[in-house]
């Protein structure tokens, strides 16, 4: 617990490696948590991207802190987090097409098991490569698509993790989505 | 991005600032000026900002996990031969849309779009078989289904009669409808049913928001909707889809039949939909179905399934006790008081219900008709076939149909009002047991939500005065036993309630000893019975049930044939493997006891998904050194798992689903020289073990000739089965896998299996997605074995291992520890973590005839966990 304080802490302080510590902390913690919902069985019940974003911060974190500059870097890594899992889901779904693969499922539900159709995968690997290439051009836009999108927050609360106004997120928002959209198309 | 477009953001951020298209369009053209190319960069953004994405929604909220279930199409779009004009209605499973038909006639229907990325090949396939049926259907209470198809995207829709009207429920509460004008309503609606029946189409989902009323000329007319969907779109509700989701196609579990909360498509007949009818008719009297939404949404889907295959419903005037505050609205809406709605559902309308909704259909009425017929004879006042009619209640029948009649024998009348007199009071008393019944079933299930949170000694709180109830006294005494066996009261407040609980063992124990006496082929008695003694602590009574149990089952006597088990009680043990955020199975031992298999999905260092990892010691005595990976010889970047290895610990036999095999996964072997060299590199076991559906979980034996494993391949008795491939030394081929047959496999299916070392007891689990368990197991998944008296006998009925090791939840993946003393297991928990657990093995010969046993248990206490784990 203490442990994803201080690297917070350290973020904040500006060491740049300590955000790199954060990431595979915030993403063993949500593979877990989602891999519990998905054990829990809840009938009519679709995972909540910012339920499972919430809950691992308390855990990781917990309450003492509440400083939303802290809350933001762990949001930002949480987002990158959602992502990859996310993704890895899509790849494996995508390779695991040829059946019979409901077997280790039984027992280790992380793999989500569905089969969504390949466009829906596709589409989703499509973002994926679009949000690189965003990336490189404007971290901070990809950082808000992230945020929203991966870890499923208000557009407030995007804002205030980066630190900006909310006008400027729903205008940054509003070109960085349609830029997506157009790289995708 | 390129360059040129520099400035393509501010125009867009301006241009979205503007009030309508046509000031942006100009706006954009303005700005941009001779630059076509930027025109069109932000020409083509503003698009994009107009038009729907992945992106509007949480990647996971939207479920994108699951499918997306966006539709793309709108008002406007043409699809087939239909023009959508405005939605009017969206469920989970569906959009419908008011669309306009230009040919062969113009007029308006209702299009059904359906959302999930369903096979839409198949769904229009299984529309098309039923297209006659459904076109003869003729009935002024049944809406017609037109066409179906599939749109532009490939989802499919179907096109039906345009219903303007609200569901059922919404209608009779809305109007304030009578129960006699709801039960009006209600035979229209069985009349209707009768009528699709006989033309051979079940609905299959007869729900509220299926059955709409739309007012005639000032009458209501009840029509029912969405006839020959449920089964076109309903047929994929397989055991791997449904885990998923089936929340979003069943919609409404709490208008689901037993049978098809079986999910088995042969089971499903006229009832289901007269049991769907019995919820609806429940909910238009009660405001409410038996079980709630929110109830069976609340439970995991075992135990959904379980509720409606077991629970016994309240009988609707019952529920209305329950409702508290609410049943004066309720009552309200149906235009009278709290006490007469009641009064005029006890009886006749309980009766009719509960016959709707008999667990077993073969109690439930034959056809729709009857049930319309009952509700007819109810408000005529006539007896009903729903109860069996006794003097007293004919004779009731009789005087409420001739009450003007009545009064001219002035005798009668001081005698039946004193009859009814009595009646009435008894009712009363009857009333007020039942609210104080209702009162105390609620008590026990918020005990029972405190235990599942492990707060014991609020539980005992709830339940202490409970513990004698007529009502719910063997419930409350059933869970409070659960908690003093979970763990001992600090202080010492149970001491009073011992008394009352051995009485409570000693009752059920003379119970179960009865109903032995009665039937002493019927296993299931002994396996209580030993439950009640395991409770009391007597083991020797315990372990006699259990052998008693075994020897039935089996048509073994255990007293003559040894490797039969007993466990002691399990303790659940952390890995001190550095922890993996998934489970880690063991999977087997080296004979030698000095290495363990485990397998992994995603652990650092390995190969991609599931991996084989291994343990190992340098001797038994000391702890288990870190995982290291098979390596790439073995694991692949696909699933590697479940290993088995041979004797000598240099043939090792494992499954897979790598690119390359057969289909699914099939199972490969590695071989290396020495226990210290490399794993050579994994060879796919042919297509004379592997089919081209799944084959996985093998088990070599101890003396190398014979592997067992698990097929999903076509021909055998469930899910999965079980299959032995032969050999007479290790040089021979294996032989043509053979299907263990029937008194092993079943249609519970079977897996992970693996064997004793002396191979006569075959350990397994039934199938943790099969929708029913095998029966007599202890809830979810149960470790089970079979034995045999010799390598050459076959397999007997597999007995469960009983409830000392299955719990209510997941226990699968049984293995016997190399020394033979402990078996291991993995156990899902009810936080959905999941633990490997193990449990000392007594084997049954070490117990004497008079049942006192001679193991010392103390030896095999839980206490050197050292030896592979840590707490």
């Amino acid at each position: 617990m203490a442990d994803v304080t201080r690297i917070l802490n350290a973020i904040e302080r500006g060491d740049p490696k300590a955000a790199e510590e954060l990431l595979p902390l915030v993403y063993d913690e949500l593979r877990h948590l989602a891999t519990r919902e998905m054990l829990q069985e809840p009938p009519g019940q679709t995972l909540q991207a910012t339920a499972l974003v919430h809950e691992a911060y308390l855990r990781l974190v917990g309450t003492e802190s509440q400083h939303w500059d802290n809350k933001g870097h762990f949001f930002k890594a949480a987002a990158e987090a959602m992502r990859r899992i996310l993704i890895e889901n899509a790849r494996r779904k995508r390779t695991n097409k040829r059946g019979g693969n409901q077997k280790r499922l039984e027992l280790d539900e992380s793999a989500v098991p569905t089969e969504g159709n390949c466009s829906e995968l596709d589409e989703i690997l499509a973002l994926d490569e679009a949000l690189v290439k965003l990336e490189a051009k404007d971290q901070m836009k990809a950082d808000l698509i992230k945020l929203r999108f991966y870890a499923g927050l208000t557009m407030e609360q995007s804002a205030k993790s980066l630190g900006i106004s909310l006008t400027t997120a729903k205008n940054h928002w509003a070109y960085a989505r349609a830029w997506l959209l157009r790289e995708i198309d | 991005m390129a360059k040129e477009h520099i400035n393509e953001e501010e125009i867009f951020k301006k241009a979205i600032q503007l009030a309508n298209r046509d000031e942006q369009a100009s706006y954009v053209k303005e700005t941009c000026g001779s630059d076509k190319e930027l025109l069109i960069a932000v020409e083509t953004l503003l698009k994009h900002h107009y038009s729907n994405s992945i992106l509007d929604s949480p990647a996971l909220g939207a479920g994108l996990f699951n499918e997306n279930n966006a539709i793309s199409e709108g008002p406007g779009t043409i699809i087939g031969r239909y023009k959508l004009l405005e939605k009017i209605g969206e469920g989970g499973m569906a959009v419908v849309y008011m669309a306009e038909q230009q040919e062969p006639i113009r007029r308006k229907v209702a299009l059904k779009i359906i959302k999930l990325g369903m096979d839409t090949k198949q769904v229009i396939a299984r529309f098309e078989a039923e297209r006659q049926a459904l076109a003869i259907m003729d009935h002024p209470n049944i809406a017609k289904v037109f066409d179906a198809g599939a749109t532009e995207t490939g989802r499919p829709y179907f096109v039906m009669e345009l219903v303007t009207g609200v569901s059922i429920t919404e209608y009779c509460d809305k109007n304030n409808l009578s129960t006699k004008e709801r039960l009006a309503l209600f035979i229209q609606i069985c009349n209707a049913v009768q009528h699709a029946h006989q033309k051979g189409i079940i609905h299959r989902d007869i729900k509220p928001s299926n059955v709409m009323v739309t007012n005639r000329d000032g009458t209501p007319v009840p029509k029912i909707i969405d006839f020959g969907i449920a089964k076109a779109t309903n047929q994929r509700l397989t055991e791997k889809t449904l885990f998923t989701r089936y929340a979003h196609i069943i919609g409404t579990p709490a208008y689901m039949s037993p049978e098809q909360a079986e999910l088995s498509e042969l089971g499903i007949d006229n009832r289901s939909d007269i049991y769907s009818l019995g919820v609806l008719l429940y909910e238009l009297l009660t405001g409410t179905p038996p079980f709630s939404d929110e109830q069976l949404h609340k439970a995991s889907y075992s135990e959904m399934q379980r509720i409606i295959r077991e629970d016994e419903p309240i009988r609707p005037s019952n529920k209305l006790n329950t409702l508290g505050p609410t049943l004066t609205d309720v009552a309200k809406h149906r235009g009278c008081t709290p006490d007469l709605l009641t009064k005029t559902i006890r009886g006749d309308l309980d009766w009719i219900v509960m016959k709707s909704l008999e667990k077993n259909r073969t109690q439930r009425y034959e056809a729709a008709e009857g049930l319309a017929l009952d509700i007819q004879r109810h408000l005529e006042h006539r007896p009903v076939m729903a109860h069996a009619p006794s003097t007293g209640y004919r004779l009731h029948k009789f005087l409420r149909r001739n009450r003007l009649q009545m009064s001219v024998a002035m005798a009668a009348v001081v005698l039946v009002g004193t009859i009814v007199g009595l009646l009435v009071w008894n009712r009363y008393q009857i009333r007020l047991a039942e609210a104080e019944g209702a009162r105390q079933v609620k008590a026990v299930s918020e005990a029972r939500k405190l235990f599942a949170k492990g707060d014991l000694v609020a539980t005992r709180n709830i339940l202490r005065p409970l513990l004698e109830s007529k009502h719910v006294g063997l419930e409350a005494r059933n869970l409070y036993a659960k908690t003093l066996y979970n763990g001992h009261d600090p202080d010492g407040a149970d001491k009073k309630i011992e008394a009352i609980m051995e009485n409570h063992y000693r009752e059920r124990i003379k119970y179960y000893t009865k109903k032995i006496a009665a039937n002493p082929e019927d296993t299931n008695n002994y396996l209580q019975r030993a439950q009640q003694y395991h409770y009391l602590h007597e083991d020797g009574n315990v372990y006699t049930d259990m052998s008693r149990y075994a020897t039935i089952v089996t048509g073994f006597d255990s007293k003559s044939t040894p490797a039969i088990f007993n466990f002691g009680e399990p303790v659940h043990i952390e890995p001190v493997i550095p922890p993996s955020p998934i489970f880690d199975a063991i999977e087997c031992f080296s004979y030698d006891g000095l290495e363990m298999y485990i397998s992994t999905r995603d652990r650092p260092g390995g190969y991609g998904d599931v991996d084989l990892w291994v343990l190992r010691r340098a001797s038994t005595n000391e702890d288990w050194g870190p995982p290291e990976n098979l390596g790439s010889n073995v694991n692949s970047s696909s699933e590697d798992s479940f290993s088995s290895l041979s004797n000598d610990g240099l043939t090792l036999y494992f499954n897979s689903n790598r690119p390359g095999g057969y289909g699914g996964f099939d199972l490969y072997k590695t071989m290396r020289l020495t226990t210290d060299a490399p794993w050579s590199p994994a060879e796919n076991l042919s297509s004379v073990i592997n089919s081209y559906s799944g084959d996985g979980d093998p088990w070599i034996s101890a003396d190398n000739r014979e592997l067992y494993f698990m097929s999903e391949r076509t021909g055998g008795y469930g899910s999965g089965d079980f299959y032995v491939a032969k050999r007479m030394t290790t040089s021979d081929q294996w032989s043509e896998p053979v299907n263990l047959g029937s008194v092993v496999n079943s249609k519970y299916g079977e897996y992970f299996l693996s064997l004793s070392l002396d191979g006569l007891v075959l350990l397994f689990c039934d199938h943790s997605r099969a929708t029913v368990s095998r029966p007599y197991g202890y809830g979810g998944p149960d470790m089970w074995m079979s034995r045999r008296a010799t390598t050459n006998d076959d397999w007997q009925s597999p007995v469960n291992l009983g409830p000392v090791v299955n719990g209510s939840g997941v226990d699968v993946v049984p293995r016997i520890s190399p020394d033979g003393s402990w078996l291991y297991f993995l156990r899902k928990n009810q936080d959905g973590t999941s633990h490997i657990w193990r449990a000392p093995i007594f084997p049954f010969g070490e117990f004497e005839e008079n049942n006192t046993t001679e193991v010392d248990r103390s030896s095999r206490e839980n206490t050197d966990r050292k030896e592979i784990f840590t707490e």
